[in-house]
């Protein structure tokens, strides 16, 4: 026996409809951009057989050895292969926004304003996070 | 009820131990014999051990993250920044694609996660940028320390299925922090609450800390702070546990991406192979014998603690 709809809550479905459809999406498509990238689709950035003398560096020393910028320098590297994974993973570190985005209209039509609250400076913390502005990415 | 025979046991902990120990061994090797793995055998290594890891993590009840970081930081050859990096993004991965079920299923409450996981999310971004402020070898001897102590916490801490909960706390009330469990075997409706969310959100500060500091997805901490302080069911507490992890994880895995932590040849095996192996593990539920492989985990993560603080103190390189 399950919990009916109104006893699980509209944020509660709503939230689980988009992750499942975001999340879903972003691990195809990281799957996707992952197997182009080990099977030779695209060029990378660094080629596969630096690898082995790059990824015992410290992620600093990491970015200098490769010409890579913090923050959001990678995007100037698109379209390389291991570049593009990266916007797969970025994909899936974004999922929760939209989800978070689509319960705000409930809670504020519910007049829960904590959680309505709640849900926007969880969405600043991601987003601030991304920017890099208080993580010195930039 | 089909019980594994002793030797059948022994043969997979001999898999699982050579599985470990052939990267160690082909790390040491090019000193000694001028041998070197091609670049393909370290992420396929990866893979492998990912795999076995999500295997026996479900029924061991833990999650990928706290297992990842400490083995993969001691036996590969990989900058730990790049280990905390992908083992926050296994949690994530595994975190992500477990909560539309739970959601869905009533196995997690989304008002129970949302304060919890912005605390959390926020302090995560603090353990994230101190991890990458203290030197390798600090961060490293910290981890050790933390894994032997999440061995004994997971070893002795006690669970209850529905604890007493006689009143919810003002701010668990106003934001509807409640809801209703049924019961697998009876389809008995049980109401529940919470209460000590102040306490609980004090604790999920520090677990966000931890869990961006060491990239270790912190199910181990959620699960005991949800049940036995703040009062949620265990099945709550263990569905609403791994929820926060997708929100807690998002902000950390942002700070290894700006700080170049996130290599993908590291990344993306890890989480493709902890995924798949985490399907087999719940389809091997039923005749996995779940005890036992728990205690085997557990010697497996106390090992990999030492092997971390050997690491650290510079007395095991």
């Amino acid at each position: 026996m399950e919990l009916k709809n109104d006893e699980l809550g509209a944020d509660q479905i709503a939230y689980a409809r988009v992750l499942a459809v975001v999340t879903n999406t972003g691990l195809a498509g990281l799957v996707i951009l992952f197997g182009i990238y080990v099977l030779g689709g695209l060029d990378p950035h660094i080629a596969h057989d630096r690898l082995p003398e790059l990824w015992k560096l410290p992620a600093r020393q990491f970015l200098e050895a490769t010409g890579m910028a913090p923050g959001w320098g990678w995007t100037a590297l698109l379209p390389r292969a291991d570049i593009l994974t990266l916007v797969g993973i970025a994909a899936l570190a974004f999922a929760s926004v939209p989800c978070l985005a689509v319960i705000m209209p409930v809670y504020w039509r519910t007049r829960r304003r904590a959680l309505f609250v709640i849900c926007a400076f969880e969405i600043v913390v991601i987003l601030l996070a991304a920017s890099g502005l208080v993580t010195g990415g930039h | 009820m089909h019980t594994p025979s002793p030797s059948r046991l022994l043969r997979f902990a001999l898999l699982l131990g050579l599985t470990l120990a052939l990267p160690d061994a082909f790390a040491a090797a090019p000193a000694a014999a001028g041998f070197a793995m091609p670049w393909w055998g370290w992420p396929l290594a990866l893979f492998a051990v990912c795999f076995l890891l999500g295997i026996i993590a479900v029924p061991a009840g833990v999650g990928g993250g706290v297992l990842f970081v400490p083995i993969v930081s001691g036996f590969f050859p990989f900058h730990l920044d790049f280990v905390r990096g992908a083992g926050l993004l296994v949690a994530l991965a595994s975190a992500l694609s477990a909560g539309p079920s739970l959601l869905s299923g009533g196995y997690a409450s989304l008002r129970l996660a949302l304060p919890l996981a912005l605390v959390a999310s926020a302090s995560s971004i603090l353990g994230a940028m101190i991890g990458f402020a203290l030197p390798t070898h600090v961060v490293q001897t910290a981890l050790g320390g933390t894994i032997l102590a999440i061995v004994v916490l997971m070893a002795s801490a006690k669970k209850s299925e529905f604890p007493s909960v006689p009143a919810p706390d003002a701010i668990s009330a106003a934001l509807g922090m409640n809801g209703i469990l049924v019961e697998a075997g009876t389809g008995r409706r049980v109401p529940w609450q919470v209460h000590r969310t102040p306490q609980g959100l004090a604790v999920f500060f520090v677990i966000g800390i931890l869990a961006g500091l060491f990239g270790l997805g912190a199910g181990w901490a959620n699960l005991p702070a949800l049940n036995l302080l703040m009062g949620a069911p265990l099945k709550i507490s263990a569905g609403t546990s791994s929820f926060v992890l997708s929100l807690v994880d998002s902000s950390a895995a942002w700070v290894y991406l700006n700080k170049g932590a996130v290599l993908p040849m590291i990344a993306v095996p890890s989480v493709i192979g902890m995924m798949l192996g985490a399907k087999i593990g719940a389809r091997l539920l039923k005749v996995l014998p779940a005890a036992t492989i728990r205690k085997l985990v557990l010697v497996l993560l106390a090992f990999a603690g030492v092997r971390a603080l050997l690491k650290g103190l510079g007395v095991w390189n």
